[in-house]
């Protein structure tokens, strides 16, 4: 009788807690949950949405032409220099603005504030923004080069040059996340106990010595969660080729996510589009177990 | 004495490291602030000048009176993040009640689900709902745009929500409850006025998410009419080649205006907040 009553209690309980969520749930469902499995079904299909009128299972071998695909390699390649130039960039410089701002010297919270503010500015807008910058006759980076730095040599049209086209995104990108990346360092700076310095300090350990035995390895979890954010914005390159380039010259901006969106929405492939999503999202996958492992085994 | 000149030194290593950086990432701002507020003649002019020689506001008077398309997209954005972030807010306040305070079949399951849904690349969810949207003749409306937004913002908010529930005492929830509050009303009256720290930080980190958000905007609204300004600005740009940077920096100021005041304006919470999202998973 009192269990009864006890499992009653509990199922009303589940049902208050489920009538919370339901709303939420709805939601999740329709435009996470189901698309989630419909497109890895499609990544198994082939299905032009123009002429077809449903997909057709085809086993593996959308994934099976990725590999055949000169655009797709040179997508792939272009996502793997991006993010091997971008990362260590946006981890090394925000490191080094979050020690900074952690010295708490008298104005940090301003130059917190200055640094943070390109967050705010959308990769579509701030691309815009730049592509004013890198202008050839009218940009400030070529007036900055040739009448300020005497370096006339070095200006050219930034974003028509297949050498430094992928680069110049890669700025654009940098000067958006550093400010997120800095304020994460600086919350993981902020947890290590003021104590641990002052032992050190007492056993005679230099300034660089403290940083190198005391702050590296007790930065472990926010170096995991910042390198997981910046692995994810790597790999997620889009609003800039599509802003600023267009994937051009050629294919030197063309990126996994870009070809992606232009398999599925202007080639309307969207079986095919699908495969090269989900293996996308197998590379952030990995990237981010190969960092998991780094910073476990580490210190 | 020596160990003072050795802290003045350090400070004055950091400050001019934090001046230059601070220098280095608010100029591209500066330089747009600067094109917007020059006469067209001065901008398209070698050598260039990097501050106006004459402060005009002719780019401001042409964009605002003779570029509608701009006040259009402009109305779009407010719109759609408007209701999308309250939406966000309100479902996440619920849910993230339920998480924080109840313990429930299949919690565990559902809170890998969240933090799953955070690191998937959006563009997997939007070939599914294009086609599903395409089928019932939500592209181009409002509302097909909303929809997905309220979705792919919940996940992040209901674990911020979640966060601050749980550090609520929980004797306030147990009086509620004595004085035969039922569970909707003990969550209106007495939890939510508790939790304003975590709705401000949910609301202003949706709020940016929304206000930016290109990838599904461009996709779900093809026709100039509906889209966005981080959109429409694309198009804007596209159709006058590369002689409108004029226009272009006001509508970029004007993109930024509206956020730069929510941001500073609510800068601890949208801190707060992104730290608990990110440092908490």
């Amino acid at each position: 009788m009192k269990r009864s009553k006890i499992r009653s209690k509990r199922f009303k309980e589940n049902l208050i807690a489920y009538a919370f969520m339901l709303p939420s749930f709805m939601f999740l469902f329709v435009f996470i949950i189901y698309p989630l499995l419909y497109s890895f079904y499609l990544s198994f299909s082939k299905y032009d949405f123009v002429y077809d009128s449903g997909p057709t299972f085809i086993g593996i071998g959308n994934y099976i032409r990725l590999f055949s695909d000169r655009v797709f390699l040179d997508s792939l390649r272009n996502t793997l220099y991006f993010s091997a130039v971008f990362f260590p960039i946006l981890i090394i410089v925000s490191l080094i603005n979050g020690v900074a701002l952690n010295t708490e010297v008298r104005g940090y919270k301003f130059f917190r504030t200055i640094i943070f503010l390109p967050f705010i500015v959308a990769l579509s807008i701030g691309g815009v923004m730049w592509s004013w910058i890198y202008s050839e006759h009218f940009g400030i980076l070529n007036f900055i080069l040739r009448n300020i730095l005497k370096m006339p040599q070095l200006a050219h049209d930034w974003l028509t040059d297949t050498n430094t086209v992928l680069n110049c995104l890669i700025i654009v990108k940098l000067w958006k996340y550093i400010g997120i990346v800095t304020i994460l360092f600086v919350a993981g700076l902020g947890a290590i106990s003021k104590d641990l310095y002052d032992a050190a300090k007492v056993d005679g350990a230099g300034a660089w010595e403290r940083f190198v035995f005391i702050t590296l390895p007790n930065l472990r979890g926010a170096f995991l969660i910042t390198g997981v954010y910046g692995i994810i914005q790597a790999v997620k390159t889009f609003q800039l080729p599509f802003v600023m380039t267009e994937g051009g010259p050629g294919t030197a901006t063309m990126t996994l996510y870009f070809y992606l969106w232009n398999n599925a929405f202007l080639f309307f492939k969207m079986g095919y589009a699908a495969s090269v999503g989900y293996f996308t999202g197998a590379i952030i996958i990995v990237l981010s177990l190969v960092l998991f492992k780094f910073t476990q085994s580490k210190g | 004495m020596m160990r003072r000149n050795l802290l003045a030194n350090k400070n004055i290593i950091v400050y001019t490291y934090l001046i230059l950086i601070s220098l280095l990432l608010f100029s591209p701002l500066l330089w747009t602030i600067f094109t917007s507020l020059k006469p067209t003649k001065e901008i398209y002019h070698t050598p260039i000048t990097i501050f106006p020689h004459k402060v005009v506001l002719d780019q401001y008077r042409k964009t605002l009176w003779q570029m509608p398309d701009v006040a259009t997209y402009f109305k779009n954005s407010v719109v759609i993040t408007v209701v999308s972030t309250l939406l966000v807010t309100i479902l996440s306040s619920l849910g993230g009640y339920a998480f924080g305070r109840m313990k429930f079949k299949g919690r565990g399951l559902f809170l890998s689900f969240i933090m799953l849904t955070i690191t998937i690349p959006y563009a997997i969810y939007l070939i599914p709902v294009y086609i599903m949207e395409n089928k019932v003749g939500l592209i181009n409306t409002n509302f097909g745009l909303i929809l997905p937004y309220v979705a792919l913002n919940l996940p992040l908010a209901i674990f911020i929500m979640r966060g601050t529930f749980h550090e609520i005492p929980s004797e306030m929830e147990d009086a509620a409850i004595v004085d035969g509050c039922s569970p909707l009303q003990t969550w209106y009256k007495i939890m939510l006025p508790l939790s304003k720290g975590g709705v401000a930080a949910v609301m202003v980190l949706t709020y940016i998410a929304i206000w930016e958000e290109f990838t599904f905007a461009v996709t779900l609204m093809p026709d100039s009419a509906y889209q966005t300004l981080p959109v429409g600005i694309k198009f804007l740009k596209d159709e006058a080649q590369s002689w409108a940077y004029g226009t272009l920096s006001v509508v970029i100021v004007l993109y930024i205006l509206p956020v730069a005041i929510i941001f500073l304006l609510l800068q601890k919470y949208l801190i707060k907040g992104m730290i608990e999202g990110a440092l908490k998973g």
